[in-house]
């Protein structure tokens, strides 16, 4: 800087000479154009990048300064501005418990949710050089952004086998880290995991089941070992900590997950894992299913029929609004949807047990109920007292048991007036996409206008039909999971059929083990509106487009609040209805039935929602929502005393509907 | 980069200062005004300053003016920040493949295309400090920290709350575990130990290239463990142990029934050594695996770096704090430590952590006297400079002697005592054992009164508060301490913490291993007090760094006692050795990888456990390689692709293609066997070696005594052995009884030396020269002249060449046949013996090869379990002779006046080893020498547990060299046809 300095100085002690030999006009005159003209240079050198850099380094050291005292506080400082302005915070769970002086009894296994566990990259494509063993799934998501189609290609799996697709291969993380955040600062499990630390837990006694959400549940086993990995952590756990048996908490997806692996560990190899018929008595000890979509979740169908379920695809969340639009002609929601039906695990959420359980053309299970959750909210006195009794009279009855209808007039319409044409034995015609197409492939390419429009035709679909209609527009992907999951309702268990893996995961075909000991609880969050049915139309859409679409402009209005932007909600968890969550425990293996024939005892509790009650509780101490409710204090607590076992709480009775007890079919 | 910023900076920042200022130099106070606001009049040119003035105070705009400071900072700040984003992105957006920088291929990238597939599961053990710590319980002081790393990771806690740090990271003083209220776990997975710090790799690149052949999470893990307790108590505290048994069997299951493939590091090693024993003991103390639980699920130990007999700069850490790179801690803020800013006493506190880590003790050294040396000897002596050497100098302190194979470096002046680990003072480090004061047991006697232990003296409270002053001095009066009564100084100095230690650690060797005390767990990590399990299909791999200077020894001095509470002892940095350069700032160094001596690395592979020992009863086949420090070669090879060094070898690309290889299923002998790698430098210049030469004083010679040639120059009626050309003696009036050029591991061929790092030929012909102009000097031309040409020159070579090059360098035995090979070596020999001739030297003996394939190393290496003479060998060596003869021959008749004579030991030696009883031998296939199948130099020790007592019933001294008495049949042949010369 002073070299330059000194060398401007001469440059300019030569303009002084000329301004003392002029009269003072000319000097006025002369000054002014010189100030004129400095003050255009300076304009022009400052206004514009020095001033943005100004700006920045403004922004850049309040940013820091601000960091640095951020830093310097004390850690304990923001709970005295929340105590201060909410009054004291009730104790986590774990501190409670801590100074009834309950600590560590038996060990834990989480088995984590479809989407919440990261998944890592262990072989990849040239486009991926340098992300080896980094999170493409769950952690910062930095690398949609930054090669989004190397991010789907990496993600998908093979269409035909439904694993790795070659040269590509990617892994669940394993250990507590696999789930605990899903991003960050998105807790999933790390609340769970930090309560049972204080009452003494640690990775020696909770054990984190990661495993590849993607794949079918067998497969899992197939081409990572999974579940064996699983058995010999428990057996492990078991052991280790003198005979104590594990205290198991899936979550979501999760509570399949493990129903089929208490299937499997207990059949005989090569199918399954050879632990034989008392491997459950001995080793569980409780089953504590979170927020479990035992019977299926309805917005699976969506997803897989139009990629549109709202959450299910964590990956429409993220960036709601680019995947609308062809953006960068990238042709979003297709990518997602060939993606996900890539996803044999998306397929073992279909709704299960057909219109036994969720309804036919004329009846569901929910109706005259659902949107109580909504009224309560905004005018509850209107349905109170009516609780239960259901008048027909009522015009605005909605037909849950239509999972699918096309256009809003059927979803009302009585079952005599719909017209429906079979679309079954249609023709798919011809296939009319072109070239230019290719590149993003998803089965409807396959179809022509005939069958999309048979299809459209049909007009309704309950939950028996809607495999029909899956089979229909996506075959080669049914195919896959058919061989894996099975959606129906058995007669009689004792059939050999039922040995098969395929009827695992399902509680509707599958036994319970003989674990008389065993107790298995369902814990969900009530009080979410919830997807239950949707409104659909054909999409306008040109060749290379998905050709069916919620039709969003279907509004409940005044009458039906339930139905929203062409979806009807019941009460649930927002992603799990009651029905789904609630079923098996509350009805399905009460008592010794055939789904349960040794008696396992069962468990409901259900955690109404209150949203948090201000900014700085987060996501809310008492949530029922799907994920956050891994966050409730009372849920925890109830988790925590299951595994310290030093007491059997009580258990509230069944908070189910009347309607359930109802169902006779 | 930077340079064009500050140049761009100036070019901009310019304005803003120099504008103002140079208008205030010469123009109307007018012109001051801002630029934003309308010219004043000229009339009202006071008034309106004083205007401006006020405004300009009260409200700052953005004029000129006010981009002074604050202005300026933020405008800096904010184009540096631009510049650094903007460069970001560049650099983002550059492709990962710059087409000028071609990135070495990994080793797993390239063994893929060789079709190289994950076969064998692989268990990752690290070592110590490198395993991730996270807390899961702690005091208020750590809020917010629950599963963070305290270890490993940014360490940014260090800096934010030191004293908070220290005290999470220290373990109970009484029991070695956690202190009340505070639980620090092991970080599991892969993710433990892949880095330590962001950047530093531990084992990311090996997992790396594992994943390339196809490993995953399925069929690789990481046995982290809490690498601060002791090995029990991991057992005892997490079960540590009882997971990676039941991770082995859940691994070996679902890979379909293949065994697993271990790859302990460092403190690892000894790690999973205990584990090897705990899993086949009965419960309670043991795993209850049953006796072939090893056998059935362990196909091979990969041990890397492996710490097997302890390590010296532990007692270092343990005596003052001040291991170089044990604990990191001082690494991270050097400077730190010493001052005692912010009165932290960081040094005390370091040390005061680092003894409540019973691990430590565990790197003790093991074995005592027997294999670290005592007062007068070590195993390394004379030896460990060479590599230092390399650097700095010549070879020049080695000699010469004349004569056969034997080469040797003669060291002549003092040598290190590397046995005397920790001397107080550097004289104690040097004189002779009889003049160092003898410990008794009474000055390990605490004398009763801890006078200096106040009350004012901070916190810090190591136990070196409990001992007085006075026993301190006692203590270290210029005492030296080998590796077995240092056990009882540490005992002394820190009584609780050896005796905590003590009940999970012992540094022992064992004579019976029968004995049941053995079976207790304390000598299980101790891999001369346990047998290896019973398990003959299992292989043990040593892999390890050499060629850097490696801690082994201490000078130390009582430490200034002006501060309470301090430590009393500290390493003399002021003492530095000679010439040589192996006692650098009172650290003496020997060979190795940096932290571990190869001797600690090295020695149970070699010998311990090699062939059926006591040790290793069921004969589990052992593979030794070593790998050449090499630093890496430029900036982009980062911490280098050929380093020895203890940590960075796991970067190695010889070694990661190594255990790549055997993951993938191939075998020890696959490899090569020993072969290729067995470099164990050729140098013998300590015990036993020359335990049975003139005054027992070790020369170098390989063999325990004469050599043939000595004897043969006896016969001839010589009686002083000629001097080694470069050691002292040869100079002066020892010159004219002739000199000895030779050098061990050379041959005629110069690939050979290269090899070794010996003289070749050309050198020694150089030296020979240099010694022709000192004789002149001496002895006159005239003299001189008749020296040269009356003098007797014997040549000995060729057998490294073979043995040592040719048919273990696959670079020689693919490239010619053992025909070609011996037609160059004849080539040179040739060119040697008339280079020589030209010179002025007449009479000439050569040496022909020896039956190399009757030497014990040839049986072991080429024998294929056969214990007969390698006949391919000994063809070789036939053909050659024949080739020798015919050349020598022509040469004779070539060059006049010449004597020529070839002295033919191959049918001597044969006759001996065919027919040992003949000629008084008892035994002529194993070497005096321990097993005596390979060993030669490190790990010939005198008092190795099986080196022979009557080395006269041998025909073999160590793998490659006869005994004394072998020696002296030989010559008494020599002599006849040597007449020749001497007439």
């Amino acid at each position: 800087m002073l070299r330059r300095r000194k060398g401007t100085e001469p440059a300019s002690k030569s303009e002084p000479p000329k301004l003392d030999g002029e009269d003072d006009q000319d000097k006025k005159r002369e000054k002014e154009r010189y100030e004129r003209k400095r003050r255009e240079r300076e304009f022009k050198k400052w206004n514009c990048v020095d001033s943005c850099c100004w700006f920045i380094g403004c922004i850049c050291s309040i940013w820091w300064f601000l960091l640095f005292l951020f830093n310097a506080m004390p850690a304990s400082f923001p709970q005295y501005v929340t105590e201060a302005i909410t009054g004291p915070l009730p104790d986590p769970p774990g501190v409670k418990l801590l100074k009834e002086g309950l600590t560590a009894k038996h060990p834990v296994v989480f088995v984590p949710g479809i989407v919440t566990g990261g998944l890592e990259l262990w072989e990849g494509h040239q486009c991926a050089e340098g992300l080896f063993r980094k999170r493409l799934w769950g952690g910062t998501f930095g690398e949609v952004y930054k090669r989004p189609l190397c991010w789907v290609e990496h993600l998908s799996l093979d269409n035909e086998t439904g694993l790795d697709p070659s040269g590509i291969r990617i892994r669940p993380v394993s250990g507590l880290v696999a789930a605990d955040y899903f991003a960050p600062g998105y807790f999933v499990w790390a609340v769970l995991i930090a309560n049972l630390a204080r009452i003494g837990y640690e990775e020696k006694n909770m054990h984190m089941a990661a495993y590849d959400w993607r794949i079918s549940f067998q497969n899992t086993e197939v081409r990572d070992q999974t579940l064996s990995r699983i058995k010999s952590n428990i057996e492990l756990m078991v052991a280790t900590s003198g005979g104590q048996k594990v205290v198991v908490i899936p979550h979501s997806m999760g509570v399949l997950y493990f129903l089929h692996f208490m299937k499997w560990v207990e059949s005989p190899a090569p199918m399954g894992g050879g632990g034989g018929s008392d491997w459950c008595a001995k080793h569980i000890k409780a089953v504590m299913n979170i927020g479990g979509p035992f019977l299926g979740v309805p917005k699976a169908v969506t997803g897989l029929f139009s990629a549109e379920a709202r959450d299910i695809a964590v990956a429409r969340a993220i960036a709601p609004g680019v995947l609308e639009m062809d953006v960068f002609g990238l042709q979003t929601l297709q990518h997602v949807m060939r993606m996900t039906r890539t996803w044999d695990s998306t397929m073992s959420m279909i709704p299960k047990g057909g219109d036994t359980i969720w309804g036919g053309l004329d009846w569901s299970p929910e109706e005259g109920y659902e949107c109580i959750a909504k009224k309560m909210k905004n005018n509850d006195n209107q349905t109170a007292g009516q609780n239960g009794k259901v008048s027909l009279e009522k015009a605005k009855r909605v037909h849950y048991g239509r999972i699918i209808s096309f256009g809003k007039d059927l979803a009302d319409a009585e079952s005599s007036k719909i017209m429906r044409m079979d679309f079954r034995g249609a023709a798919r015609g011809n296939n009319l996409a072109n070239t230019t197409c290719r590149d993003v492939w998803t089965e409807y390419h396959d179809m022509g206008i005939e069958g999309i429009k048979a299809v459209a035709d049909y007009k309704v679909y309950t939950a028996g039909s809607l495999l029909d209609l899956l089979n229909f527009v996506a075959p080669k992907m049914m195919k896959r999971g058919s061989a894996h999951f099975s959606y129906g309702i058995a007669d009689n268990l004792d059939d050999k059929k039922y040995e098969h893996y395929r009827y695992w995961s399902n509680p509707l075909e599958t036994k319970l083990p003989n674990a008389p000991d065993m107790e298995i609880f369902s814990m969900y969050g009530v009080g979410v509106p919830t997807e239950r049915a949707y409104v659909y139309k054909l999409s306008s859409a040109a060749e290379c487009y998905i050709p069916f679409q919620i039709d969003t402009s279907a509004e409940g209005g005044q009458d039906c609040s339930c139905l929203k932007g062409g979806v009807y909600s019941v009460d649930g968890d927002e992603t799990v209805p009651v029905l789904s969550a609630g079923f098996m425990a509350a009805k399905g293996w009460r008592g010794k039935t055939r789904f349960n024939p040794s008696g396992i005892g069962t468990y409901i509790r259900e955690y109404n929602h209150a949203p948090p009650a201000n900014l700085l509780e987060g996501r809310g101490t008492q949530s029922g929502a799907h994920v956050d409710i891994l966050g409730n204090f009372a849920l925890i607590e109830d988790i925590l005393r299951i595994s310290l076992c030093h007491s059997i709480i009580q258990w509230k009775p069944c908070l189910l509907p009347p309607v359930y007890a109802t169902d006779g079919q | 980069m930077a340079s064009i910023l500050r140049i761009r900076k100036l070019c901009y920042v310019e304005p803003v200062k120099c504008s103002p200022l140079g208008f205030e130099s010469f123009e109307s106070p007018k012109s001051e005004k801002e630029p934003f606001e309308t010219p004043p009049k000229v009339e009202k040119k006071l008034v309106d300053e004083i205007v401006l003035d006020k405004q300009k105070r009260k409200k700052p705009k953005r004029g000129p003016k006010d981009w002074r400071c604050v202005d300026n900072c933020c405008w800096i700040i904010g184009y540096l920040c631009t510049t650094w984003w903007l460069l970001l992105i560049l650099f983002h957006s550059l492709p990962a493949n710059l087409p000028g920088l071609k990135v070495a291929e990994p080793p797993g990238v390239r063994l893929k295309r060789e079709g190289v597939t994950a076969l064998h599961p692989v268990v990752l053990v690290p070592g110590i400090v490198t395993g991730g710590l996270e807390l899961w319980e702690g005091k208020p002081c750590s809020e917010g920290l629950f599963r963070k790393r305290l270890w490993g990771g940014s360490f940014s806690e260090i800096f934010k709350r030191p004293l908070c740090w220290l005290e999470h990271l220290s373990l109970d003083n009484e029991t070695g575990l956690d202190p009340l209220g505070i639980r620090l776990r092991a970080v599991p997975g892969l993710v433990a130990a892949d880095y330590f710090a962001p950047g530093y790799f531990v084992w990311a690149v090996l997992i790396e290239n594992l994943a390339q052949v196809g490993y995953e999470g399925k069929n690789m893990y990481m046995a982290a463990y809490d690498w601060r307790l002791s090995f029990q108590n991991t057992e005892i505290r997490d079960q540590a142990l009882s997971r990676l048994k039941s991770k082995i069997e859940l691994m070996y299951v679902t890979n379909g029934y293949k065994k697993v493939v271990v790859v302990p590091h460092s403190m690892g090693v000894i790690y999973f050594l205990h584990f090897l024993k705990w899993v086949e003991s009965p419960p309670p103390m043991g795993g209850g695996g049953g006796p072939n639980w090893c056998a059935k699920h362990i196909k091979a130990i990969m041990n890397i770096g492996p710490a097997f007999l302890g390590v010296p700069k532990t007692v270092s850490s343990l005596l003052s704090a001040e291991g170089k790179d044990v604990a990191f801690i001082r690494a991270m803020a050097p400077g730190l430590l010493d001052s005692e800013l912010l009165g932290l006493q960081t040094l005390e506190h370091a040390l005061r952590v680092a003894r409540t880590w019973d691990s430590m003790i565990s790197l003790m050294p093991k074995g005592g006297e027997t294999i670290w040396g005592n007062l007068d000897w070590s195993p390394e002596e004379g030896y460990g400079c060479v590599s230092a050497k390399r650097t700095n100098m010549q070879p020049s302190g080695g000699i010469n002697t004349n004569n056969t194979d034997g080469k040797i470096d003669l060291r002549v002046q003092e040598s290190l005592k590397y046995g005397r680990i920790i001397s107080f003072g550097k004289d104690a480090s040097k004189l002779p054992s009889s003049q160092l004061p003898n410990l008794g047991s009474k000055e390990f006697v605490h004398s009763t009164t801890s006078t200096n232990s106040n009350m004012s003296c901070g916190e810090v409270m190591t136990e070196y508060d409990e001992i007085s002053r006075e026993s301190i001095r006692r203590v270290a009066n210029n005492k030296a301490y080998t590796a077995t009564s240092l056990i009882d100084l540490v005992r002394f100095v820190a009584p609780k913490m050896m005796q905590r230690a003590e009940a999970h650690f012992s540094h022992g060797i064992a004579e019976n291993l029968d004995d049941p005390k053995y079976s207790h767990f304390k000598h299980w990590s101790n891999p001369l007090e346990t047998k290896l399990p019973d398990a003959p299909d299992m292989e043990i791999y040593c892999l390890y760094g050499v060629g850097i200077p490696t801690e082994r020894s201490y000078v130390y001095k009582l430490s200034p006692s002006d501060r309470c509470r301090s430590i009393p002892f500290q390493i003399d940095s002021s003492s530095d050795g000679s010439e040589d350069g192996c006692l650098k700032g009172g650290v003496s160094f020997v060979d190795g990888d940096e932290s571990v001596p190869v001797l600690s690395a090295g020695f149970m592979c070699a010998k311990g456990w090699r062939g059926k020992t006591r040790f290793n009863p069921s004969g589990i086949s052992t593979y030794v390689r070593e790998y050449r420090h090499k630093p890496p070669a430029s900036l982009f090879e980062g911490r280098g692709l050929e380093s020895g060094a203890h940590v960075d070898i796991l970067g190695n690309v010889a070694l990661i293609e190594d255990v790549l290889r055997v993951a993938a299923g191939a075998t020890g002998e696959e490899l090569g066997g020993n072969n290729n790698y067995l470099s164990t430098i050729v140098k013998a210049n300590f015990p036993p070696y020359g335990r049975d030469f003139i005054n027992h004083t070790h020369t170098g010679r390989f063999c325990n005594g004469k050599l043939a040639l000595d004897l043969t120059a006896e016969n001839f009626g010589f009686t002083t052995y000629p001097p080694a050309y470069l050691s002292k003696e040869a100079s002066g009036s020892n010159l004219l009884i002739g000199a000895n050029f030779a050098s061990a591991g050379s041959g005629y061929y110069e690939g050979t030396a290269k090899l070794y790092e010996t003289i070749p030929l050309s050198k020694q012909l150089a030296n020979y020269k240099e010694y022709q102009k000192k004789l002149v000097g001496i002895a006159g031309i005239a003299n001189a002249s008749s020296i040269i040409s009356g003098g007797v020159y014997l040549i000995s070579a060729g057998s490294s060449d073979f043995v040592q090059n040719y048919y273990i360098n696959p670079l020689l035995y693919k490239k010619y046949t053992s025909d070609q090979f011996a037609d160059i070596l004849i080539q040179s020999y040739a060119t040697f013996i008339q280079e020589l001739y030209g010179l002025g030297a007449r009479k000439i003996g050569v040496a022909t090869l020896p039956p190399l394939g009757c030497l014990p190393a040839s049986i072991t290496i080429f024998g294929s379990d056969s214990n007969e003479c390698v006949a391919k060998l000994n063809k070789a060596a036939v053909s050659f002779n024949n080739k020798l003869n015919v050349t020598s021959q022509n040469l004779q008749n070539k060059l006049s006046n010449v004597t020529l004579v070839v002295l033919d030991i191959y049918q001597p030696l044969l006759d001996i080893v065919t027919h040992p009883a003949d000629n008084g031998f008892a035994e002529a296939r194993r070497a005096c020498c321990g097993t005596g199948l390979l060993e030669t130099s490190y790990l010939c020790n005198a008092k190795s547990p099986g080196t022979c007592k009557n080395a006269s019933q041998y025909v073999f001294w160590d793998g490659y060299h006869p005994t004394e008495a072998t020696n002296q049949i030989l010559s008494n042949d020599l002599v006849i046809a040597g007449i020749a010369l001497i007439s």
